[in-house]
């Protein structure tokens, strides 16, 4: 689609260090839905320029043709990895978002050029094309590698999506061709979520959500208290596209969802946020690594739940009188220093400095939202929801962060509604705290989920070579 | 052409092939910061340079044997060489992506992939097999021995593995030279700077190389005194 550029794309960096030292980032595209089906979803695109007059304001919108697409995660067609010694593409324009709806199983192509602050919707496959050629339904996690664009589905066929078993596509990251199944043996693997990988070391991770019957029409409680979502991770042979071992982190522990590898690829581990221990209702974080190779994961910090009068309570957690953390997204900054936390269902955004990856140390917190307390923002706006989807600039100085988790999750957890809004804090030498003046509310009836940074950011970016 | 102009064709590419990151030294600087140690980055370029000794020599010697074994003068197959340069180079000018199936080798397999690399992308070989015919046209006009002979065939096999040495060398040196240079001194940051998209040129090459095959096959007086380029008369 887009023609070869001469040198490699200036937001392409070798290393993390070099990508921390790279420019500050000016824009920020945030996924909009609506989940009462009213109007299509949409991309926001925000100012983040520090020295523009509309810092945190909202410079236009992309309303998309359909109705229903459940915006969720997505991702760029190329970064840092087309650096790779042997991907062969580091020409590849960093230029499209691909941008898939978890619900409708439809994938949009966004071109961010020629004016990125007024994106353009240029391509799109329809979810008969993409269940035609993958088996696959439910596309969620978009990652650019060696063999182009990856994308972790938690569906397979049938009109619920567990006819057969989810996993990862192939999209060629110049054509948008559909390419197929990436796996070649999946072994037990049979649910599906997030993955990413070590792309020098040769090895991908992927962890487990559920299957779309035990999501989309909200949290199955007797699912949860029967131990019946994803509680393992993985480990795959990246070129061979080949199952190697599974870790099975116990069936208590529920939903194994966003895994972190260490940026700097001479690292061999990284981290995975698990959402409850049905035993005790504590969210966790784990520590996986490898070792002669061999993977092992420990379960390194956990988050406790907090009590609460029922009364404040929705209906899913009254017979608990406690609200969990639910640990629903983590990010890792680039220097691989800090491990941040959402606890959507406490109000929390945590900070943990994993200088020692078997040991994070509680080193900030910011309470918002959250289903009992409902901390307002510093500006005196409330809270709706709780800290969500997070994203770290690449200079590791400024934490964006959303409310929304799930349409049909929301409102079990957030019953009065989760208008969508975007956040910033800062860690820096004052410590970790939020911008006051920073306080976006997203139009009525949008929700806010993922944010990209452009340019990169902490979980879009593969490195092949280490920082030192 | 005389055989001092040839080899040190043969040479300047494999030193433009050394200075291509995708030949070595990228990968080469990878290793030695990931190991810290010299050793790791010039083992890792001599075993680029060895995966494209491999791919040269897999076109080459075959090529120089059957040459050698039968009656064919080198010349008879200029024509058709120069059909296949113009050929490779414009469908890498239409289509200049790797092969799907190199990206699909392990980051350990550097022998494999220059190898594979050389043959289906960059095209190496197809590109030296020019000067191995003129350089055989050369042996023919010195050394009179009988067309179809063995001693014929081994030298020109001698020929077709001395060829992607001397090219491999100068590969080998361009890329250890750089590797080191970018790992001691520069550093990541000069990687973007002076990593520049080549291929259309290379494509290029390969259209001018396949011309002047075609000229010389044409030239009455040259490619050994034939008259006409038509290779079943040059045969016969």
């Amino acid at each position: 689609m887009s023609a070869a550029r001469l040198r490699p794309d200036p937001s392409f960096y070798p290393s993390p260090r070099l990508a921390m030292e790279g420019p500050v980032e000016t824009l920020a595209y945030v996924a909009l839905l609506c989940p009462d089906g009213s109007r299509p979803d949409a991309l926001a695109v925000i100012d983040l320029d520090p020295a523009s007059a509309r810092r945190g304001q909202i410079l236009s919108r992309l309303d998309l043709p359909h109705i229903g697409d459940e915006l969720h995660h997505y991702g760029w067609n190329a970064c840092s990895s087309a650096l790779c010694p042997m991907t062969g593409h580091p020409f590849t324009e960093r230029r499209y978002l691909i941008v898939p709806g978890i619900r409708s199983s439809r994938l949009y192509i966004v071109d961010t050029r020629p004016d990125p602050r007024a994106p353009r919707l240029v391509q799109e496959i329809s979810p008969e094309e993409l269940l035609r050629k993958t088996g696959y339904s439910r596309p969620h996690t978009v990652h650019c590698g060696p063999e182009g664009i990856y994308i972790s589905t938690l569906g397979g066929k049938g009109p619920h999506g567990d006819g057969s078993v989810p996993g990862i596509f192939l999209l060629d990251c110049e054509t948008f061709e559909i390419r197929g199944q990436w796996e070649m043996a999946r072994g037990p693997q049979t649910m599906s979520y997030d993955f990413w990988w070590n792309i020098p070391h040769d090895y991908m991770i992927s962890s487990e959500w559920g299957l779309p019957p035990q999501f989309e029409n909200g949290l199955v409680a007797e699912d949860l208290l029967a131990n019946r979502y994803g509680h393992r991770l993985h480990f795959w042979d990246l070129r061979g596209r080949r199952h190697m071992q599974t870790i099975d982190i116990g069936a208590n522990h529920q939903m194994a969802l966003e895994v972190r590898p260490a940026h700097d690829p001479t690292k061999d581990y990284g981290f995975l946020g698990v959402v409850v221990d049905t035993t005790n209702l504590e969210g966790s974080i784990w520590t996986w690594w490898r070792e002669e190779g061999t993977f092992y994961a420990r379960k390194t910090a956990t988050i406790a739940p907090e009590p609460a009068d029922a009364a404040k309570l929705p209906a899913l957690l009254k017979p608990f009188g406690a609200v969990p953390a639910l640990v629903t997204d983590i990010d890792l900054s680039l220097d691989d220093r800090y491990l941040y936390v959402a606890c959507w269902g406490t109000g929390e955004l945590r900070q943990y400095d994993v200088s020692n990856p078997f040991s994070p140390r509680l080193a900030g917190s910011i309470r918002l939202g959250g289903v009992a307390e409902h901390t307002p923002h510093p500006s005196g706006a409330p809270y709706h929801g709780g800290p969500q989807m997070i994203e770290i600039s690449r200079d590791g100085k400024r934490i964006y962060f959303t409310n929304s988790l799930y349409s049909t999750w929301d409102t079990q957890f957030y019953p009065e509604g989760i208008p969508g809004q975007m956040v910033m804090a800062h860690n820096g030498a004052d410590g970790f705290a939020l911008d006051r003046d920073f306080h976006i509310a997203f139009e009525d009836g949008l929700r806010a989920h993922q944010i990209r940074l452009e340019g990169g950011d902490c979980s879009t970016e593969s490195f092949c070579f280490p920082s030192a | 052409m005389g055989a001092d102009t040839i080899w040190g064709m043969i040479l300047a590419m494999g030193l433009y092939q050394g200075l291509n990151p995708t030949m070595g030294w990228l990968a080469a600087v990878g290793r030695g910061l990931e190991t810290r140690s010299g050793r790791a980055v010039l083992l890792s370029t001599a075993t680029y340079a060895a995966g494209h000794y491999c791919a040269m020599a897999a076109v080459l010697l075959p090529a120089a044997v059957f040459v050698g074994l039968t009656a064919v003068r080198p010349a008879t197959l200029l024509p058709w060489l120069g059909v296949a340069l113009i050929g490779f180079g414009l469908f890498k000018l239409y289509r200049p992506a790797h092969p799907r199936f190199l990206t699909r080798i392990r980051p350990n397999q550097r022998v494999r992939f220059s190898c594979l690399m050389a043959l289906c992308h960059c095209g190496s070989p197809l590109m030296m097999l020019g000067p191995l015919a003129s350089l055989m046209m050369l042996l023919d006009m010195t050394a009179h021995t009988g067309h179809g002979s063995a001693s014929r065939a081994l030298r020109f096999a001698l020929l077709a593995l001395t060829l992607p040495a001397g090219m491999g060398l100068a590969l080998l040196s361009a890329a250890s030279l750089t590797a080191w240079i970018v790992w001691r001194r520069f550093g990541l940051t000069a990687l973007t700077r002076i990593w520049v998209n080549l291929d259309g040129l290379w494509a290029l090459v390969f259209v001018l190389m396949g011309a002047m095959q075609l000229a010389m096959a044409a030239a009455p007086g040259a490619a050994g005194g034939m008259p006409s380029w038509i290779p079943a008369l040059r045969s016969r």
